[in-house]
């Protein structure tokens, strides 16, 4: 039975379609491919991580150089050395001003969070 | 619970890149086109991962990569071949300076590929390079099992005209 008979590929054309099934993509191809669909997602997340850390670094970094508390804590240490001082005995302070000492409990009184006496 | 993940993506690109290119290739007929058509099919099927089935993939990436390759013919401003009209005999002279003579030969197939009507071209290709049930393309193209055999012993019976000096 022939070719024509039987529905199948002429012989010599069949030739040519195997010659045709073994031609090879360009070798870059494949990674042209992963590079545009796989390596690009870990290459945004690898982003996405050095940004997040970056961020983190640079919060942590401004904050110990800024120290925005420090301040606040001394303060605080001076208003309690004040207030110590301040509630010994009057003959401590024989001699001084009582309206100095008065006017320093009253910015005391009126500094941010107030302190209690 | 369906969808690719990254591995079995990996597994597919390496399993069936080759067969895409060789597709899109053989209805293209351009080496560049049918490796951006491969190229765009797997960046579709990497955005669609999660919808679609790792057993169905073969089957989706043919579909995108013919859709595609319609385009780009679509976008072609004109067809060496009318789908009435019968093809004139492609020029079987090997040129020395063109490398081995399989190279030339796949040249002279590709080239007379071109020049089947866009239908038959790719039924040719879809069951003579790739290898794919009458059923297979039936659901892939939407046709009748009938017309595809018919599409295909058409193509056929081109393609030997076509290269006929050359065969002869």
């Amino acid at each position: 039975m022939s070719w024509r008979e039987n529905g199948g590929i002429p012989p010599e054309l069949g030739e040519l379609f195997d010659e045709l099934r073994s031609v090879q993509p360009p070798p870059e191809l494949r990674e042209r491919i992963l590079s545009a669909t796989v390596h690009r997602r870990r290459k945004l997340i690898r982003l996405g991580l050095i940004a997040a850390f970056a961020a983190f670094i640079g919060i942590g970094a401004s904050l110990l150089t800024l120290n925005p508390f420090r301040e606040r804590r001394l303060s605080e240490r001076e208003a309690r050395m004040l207030i110590e001082a301040l509630s010994q005995p009057v003959e401590i302070i024989e001699g001084g001003s009582t309206m100095f000492i008065e006017s320093i409990i009253s910015s005391l009184e009126t500094s941010e969070g107030g302190v209690r006496i | 619970m369906g969808g690719i993940d990254e591995r079995e993506f990996i597994g597919i690109v390496e399993d069936l890149y080759g067969s895409i290119y060789r597709m899109a290739l053989s209805v293209l007929g351009d080496e560049g086109e049918a490796c951006d058509v491969t190229q765009e099919s797997f960046e579709k099927l990497w955005r669609e991962r999660r919808r679609v089935e790792a057993k169905a993939a073969a089957a989706w990436l043919r579909r995108t990569a013919l859709n595609l390759c319609f385009d780009v013919l679509r976008r072609r401003s004109r067809e060496s071949v009318s789908e009435e009209g019968e093809p004139e005999p492609i020029d079987p002279r090997p040129d020395p300076l063109e490398g081995s003579l399989r190279e030339e030969r796949v040249r002279l197939l590709r080239e007379a590929l071109g020049r089947l009507p866009i239908r038959y071209r790719v039924a040719v290709v879809l069951k003579d390079i790739e290898g794919l049930s009458y059923e297979e393309m039936s659901e892939l193209l939407g046709r009748p099992v009938n017309t595809l055999k018919s599409d295909v012993f058409r193509g056929r019976r081109m393609l030997r005209k076509l290269l006929e000096p050359y065969l002869g």
